[in-house]
């Protein structure tokens, strides 16, 4: 009895020269990044007696951690209700299904992927640099991420609505907002919902991360701990930011439940 | 009935998503006034920082490209090397993770625990610390690259194992497969379309971290971003921002492409 393949010989022929290539970009990659693996591996056998540090715990400063953390909480909060608003208006003269202006749709979605490309801590440090430090310079400098993800999505979720439910409103003769409030707007409504909820982790962790490269909020305490060797403050630190990410996890799965 | 002149178009607001609107109303007031800010201040403020840019930023100094070829590369290179890793590293925690695959219930429980912790802490947080440990250096950031993948790839990852149905699980298991060739012919075909998405999806986002790594001393573009902006070298910094728009949006059509050739 002949054996039948379980996989096709073209299939597997493009397989292995898929496989091939993979493994041989891979190893390219590493002798081309010049990796100092030695300081890294005397560091390494060191690194037990750093970490054996960090197993105190010093919550004396409560309070200004608290604090500092409500600060990084709420430029998130803030930075993602005026974001998400200006996401709104710009998806719904952006998304191709309902533009008034088809032009505009290229633009703005051109603008929304340049503007994407730019990591949100380029876009503090830019923000900061026109600006000077302050609550201001961070809500302002994590809108423009915030646009560029909430407008991309809101747009997909647009255009997405059937094409016979814009038809149909239109012949009733609805102008352009009628036929977003009672048209798009139940339709997408829940994807909307969904994208702010995936927004707000992303906004917290990089409320949080702003304040690394200086912007205020719990990163900057963070970061003046590591600097002055205070061990028992980094853990504290490290520990609260992790039980906020978790804690704004689990509400932002409750909410999507409740709503 | 009393008025057919006017249906409501909607008719469920409940008394719960009346409070969940309260509430949320209530936490966006509080920040904007803990934060001191007027709602409208960003928006008044918007038309100065964009003469501001207009002003400082523009037009972008391209005169020391040479010099930052080198560490284009390096973006580069940290995100293809951080992404396999990671990616290989996700492959076997994801199995273990999965409820579908892995029987053992403690086993899934730590390293869900282990995995949430990863992820749950930014990447600029995790580099920061590493580079207290270990020192400066690329390792460090690819180690903090790593890291950061691998709490999202992980997750992802399971997530995707347990939607493999059981049934053909199942059916293979009938025909007198080992765990291996479960493995083989069950798993990973089925979960081969999604890996490749969430792998790509992931360099995707790694080319970004690369970028920022630089700035708590970990290698990459991003460092000289952060010393331009400091040194008020603002066209100078614009060029490099530029050229990582480029290699952003250049990443994001070439994985495309291949994401339809190999699929």
């Amino acid at each position: 009895m002949k054996d039948i393949p379980l996989i096709q010989k073209n299939d597997r022929i493009r397989t292995i020269f898929i496989t091939i290539g993979a493994i041989l970009l891979f190893i390219v990659s590493v002798s081309f990044l010049n990796l100092d693996m030695a300081t890294f591996m005397s560091r390494f056998e060191q690194s037990g007696e750093v970490i054996k540090h960090f197993l105190v715990i010093d919550a004396s400063d409560l309070g200004t951690v608290f604090s500092e953390l409500l600060l990084s909480l709420s430029m998130a909060v803030a930075s993602l209700v005026l974001g998400a608003i200006i996401s709104f208006i710009l998806a719904c003269l952006g998304a191709d299904n309902i533009s008034p202006l088809p032009f505009l749709s290229a633009v703005i979605k051109g603008i929304m992927s340049v503007i994407r490309a730019i990591p949100s801590l380029v876009w503090i440090l830019m923000i900061v640099a026109s600006l000077g430090f302050g609550s201001l310079a961070g809500i302002i400098g994590m809108m423009f991420p915030t646009v560029g993800y909430l407008t991309k999505s809101f747009i997909s979720s647009i255009e997405e609505v059937p094409a016979q439910v814009i038809e149909t409103m239109k012949s009733t003769g609805a102008n352009w907002f009628q036929l977003i409030q009672e048209g798009i707007l139940p339709n997408v409504s829940k994807s909307f919902l969904n994208w702010l909820a995936i927004r707000v982790e992303g906004n917290v962790a990089e409320s949080i991360s702003l304040g690394m490269v200086g912007a205020g909020g719990i990163g900057t305490l963070l970061t003046r701990a590591i600097s002055s060797y205070d061990y028992g403050r980094i853990t504290f630190i490290v520990l609260v930011i992790f039980s906020t990410m978790f804690a704004v996890e689990m509400f932002v799965t409750r909410a999507k439940k409740a709503i | 009935m009393d008025s057919p002149a006017t249906i409501a178009l909607s008719q469920q607001k409940s008394i719960k998503k009346r409070i969940t609107g309260v509430l949320l109303f209530a936490v966006v007031a509080y920040s904007f006034i803990y934060l001191k800010v007027n709602p409208l201040t960003p928006f008044v403020t918007l038309p100065s920082v964009f003469s501001f840019f207009g002003e400082n930023f523009f037009p972008p100094n391209f005169t020391g490209f040479s010099s930052y070829v080198s560490l284009i590369i390096e973006t580069l290179l940290f995100a293809v090397v951080g992404t396999y890793i990671s990616a290989i590293l996700s492959f076997v925690f994801g199995l273990l993770m999965a409820e579908s695959i892995n029987p053992f219930a403690p086993v899934r429980i730590i390293i869900r625990f282990i995995v949430s912790f990863i992820r749950n802490i930014p990447v600029l947080v995790w580099a920061s610390l590493l580079v207290y440990i270990f020192g400066i250096g690329n390792m460090v950031g690819l180690l903090a690259l790593i890291i950061a993948t691998f709490g999202f790839l992980t997750r992802s990852y399971a997530e995707e194992m347990n939607n493999i149905a059981d049934s053909k699980l199942e059916a293979l298991k009938a025909t007198g497969a080992s765990p291996a060739q479960l493995l083989v012919h069950g798993i990973i075909p089925a979960f081969f379309p999604s890996w490749i998405n969430w792998t790509f999806f992931s360099f995707e986002i790694n080319i970004r971290a690369s970028a920022i790594l630089g700035m708590v001393g970990a290698g990459g573009i991003g460092i000289m971003i952060q010393t331009n902006i400091r040194l008020f070298k603002y066209k100078e910094a614009m060029a490099l921002i530029l050229i990582l728009v480029i290699l952003v949006l250049l990443t994001e059509f070439v994985v495309n492409k291949l994401r339809k050739w190999i699929l």
